[in-house]
Formats: structure tokens, sequence, C-alpha cells
């Protein structure tokens, strides 16, 4: 006889997890309500806690806390499978390459600052290949690409600043 | 700040100042004008000749004109008159579009996609 019921015991790992997810959503919504200056342009807070989540449990941890985010964030915001969507994707899946690659290549020489200025650039990098793919095939839109580099150095420094003071405030073993 | 943090910023600033060299640049070399007028008809004006040609719109003739490779529309018949103040055009992609008299002019390179795709 098939099993009627299915029972899912959740792992401290996996409770971290959807802690730390849920607390990147909340930023990833609580972002998206403020208006931005130039559009494009967003601090990106959230991925705070994608450093620490990469700093505290890992690389797999990391991935988990940032396509949570992505997922669920997009469906409290209301723009999940939209163009938006798909650019926060992008967005996230190439800033978790790239700070994966800096994490992988030298993790004992980086803070949270270098990776959080990587996980930036990788960022709006991969929202530019989406958006040029996808949505604006011109490539005048490179024309912007120079600037929101620019504006993701200075924001991915300003986070990874916060990313660095809260991990050393937690004062929590590195996994 | 470690040593990586460091090798970061420097490699990132690289790719900014690598970024604004490359697309900052005047790339897109334009070859051609291209007008479109509100019935529907196209012209082609190969940059390299100089020429111009008057094309009818609701309110009249609308005169372009090509020269050293560049394009502007040289007279309208529109009341404003935004198109013949935005000068010369010179970059692949650059447009005039006067809408009064339903005439746009575009340069275009080799190839020409769309200008954007919106949902």
């Amino acid at each position: 006889m098939p099993p009627t019921s299915l029972k899912l015991t959740a792992e401290v790992q996996d409770l971290r997890i959807a802690w730390l997810a849920a607390l990147a959503v909340a930023i990833h919504v609580l972002e998206s309500a403020f208006p931005s200056p130039l559009p494009g342009v967003k601090p990106g807070l959230a991925n705070v806690v994608v450093v620490m989540a990469l700093l505290m449990y890992g690389w797999r941890a990391a991935l988990a806390v940032a396509v949570l985010r992505v997922i669920a964030g997009s469906l409290f915001i209301g723009t999940f499978l939209s163009p938006t969507f798909f650019l926060s994707l992008s967005g996230a899946a190439l800033a978790l390459c790239t700070m994966g690659l800096a994490w992988f290549i030298g993790r004992h020489h980086l803070t949270a600052i270098g990776l959080s200025i990587a996980a930036a650039l990788g960022h709006i990098t991969g929202q530019f290949i989406t958006a040029w793919l996808l949505f604006i095939p011109h490539e005048a839109i490179w024309r912007l690409y120079p600037i929101l580099l620019s504006t993701s150095l200075i924001f991915g420094l300003v986070s990874g600043t916060m990313a660095h003071a809260l991990f050393r405030k937690l004062k929590i073993p590195a996994a | 700040m470690k040593r990586g943090d460091w090798v970061v910023l420097v490699l990132a600033t690289l790719l900014i100042g690598v970024s604004y060299a490359h697309f900052w640049t005047g790339r897109m070399p334009a070859t051609e004008a291209r007008v479109q007028t509100g019935d529907g008809h196209r012209h082609d004006l190969p940059l390299e000749h100089d020429t111009t040609l008057r094309v009818p719109g609701p309110l009249g003739d609308t005169r372009i004109e090509v020269r050293d490779g560049r394009a502007r529309i040289a007279d309208s018949p529109c009341s404003d008159k935004f198109c013949v103040h935005y000068g010369w055009l010179h970059r692949g992609g650059e447009t005039i579009a006067c809408l009064p008299n339903r005439v746009v002019l575009q340069l275009a390179g080799a190839e020409q996609d769309f200008d954007a795709i919106n949902f």
C-alpha cells in the first residue's frame, strides 16, 4: 500500500536557508517600493544576504538563497515570469557566477567587499545580456552599460561594506 | 579589506574603463540615410553621395539633405520645426521623426534590427 502522507523533515541547513531567503525577499520587496533616480539603478541590498549566506554556509546555500529570493520576491511583487523577472533571474545567475568564481579562486584572500563587488558587476552584466537578447536587440543599449557598471561598482562597495560589518559583528565561523 | 578585495576592485575599475572606451567611442558607422514617409514610401540614400530629396507629407514637402556623410532635415513645412533644429545626424541609429509632416529620417548601418520590443 502506498504511503498516504509524505513527511519532510527540515534539516538545520534548510531552516537557515529559509530564514536567509525570507530576509532577502523582504529586502527585495522593500527595495522595489522605492523609486529610483535612474532607470536600472537599484542598491541591490538583498545581495548582502546572499553574500552572508556564502560566507556563513557556503556556495550551495548562497545559490539556494539567491534563487529563492528571485522566485519568491517576484511572486510578492507580481512580476513572476514577466520581463522584469527574467532580468532579475539572469542578473542573479551571473552575479552568482562571478561571485562564485571569486570565491573559488581566492576565498582565503577575500572579504564580503570583494565578493559583493564581483556580484554587483555580474548582476548588471547579466541583466544587460538578457535585455539585449530579449527586449532591446539594438546595440545602442550597450552605451548605457558603462554608466550602470560604474554605479554597480559603487553599490557593490556599499553593500559589501555593510555585509563585511555585519559579518564581523555576528562573528560566525566560516563554513 | 584583504588583498583579494583590492584585486577585485582593480579588475572592476579596469572593466569599467574598458567598457567606456569600447562602448563610448564612435562605432556603429552609418552607411545610408533612410527616409520613411507617412504614406508608407521609403527612400534609401547612400551617405557617400551628396544629395537632396524632397518627400511629400500632409503639410507639404520636407527637404532632406545628405552632405559629407551626414544627413539632416533641411526644411520642413511643420510649424515648430523641431526636426530642422535637431541638425545633422552622424551615427548609425540616430533618428529624427517629424510627426506633423509624418517623415522619419534615420541613419542606418548595413544591418537594421528592431529598436526595442516591449510587453
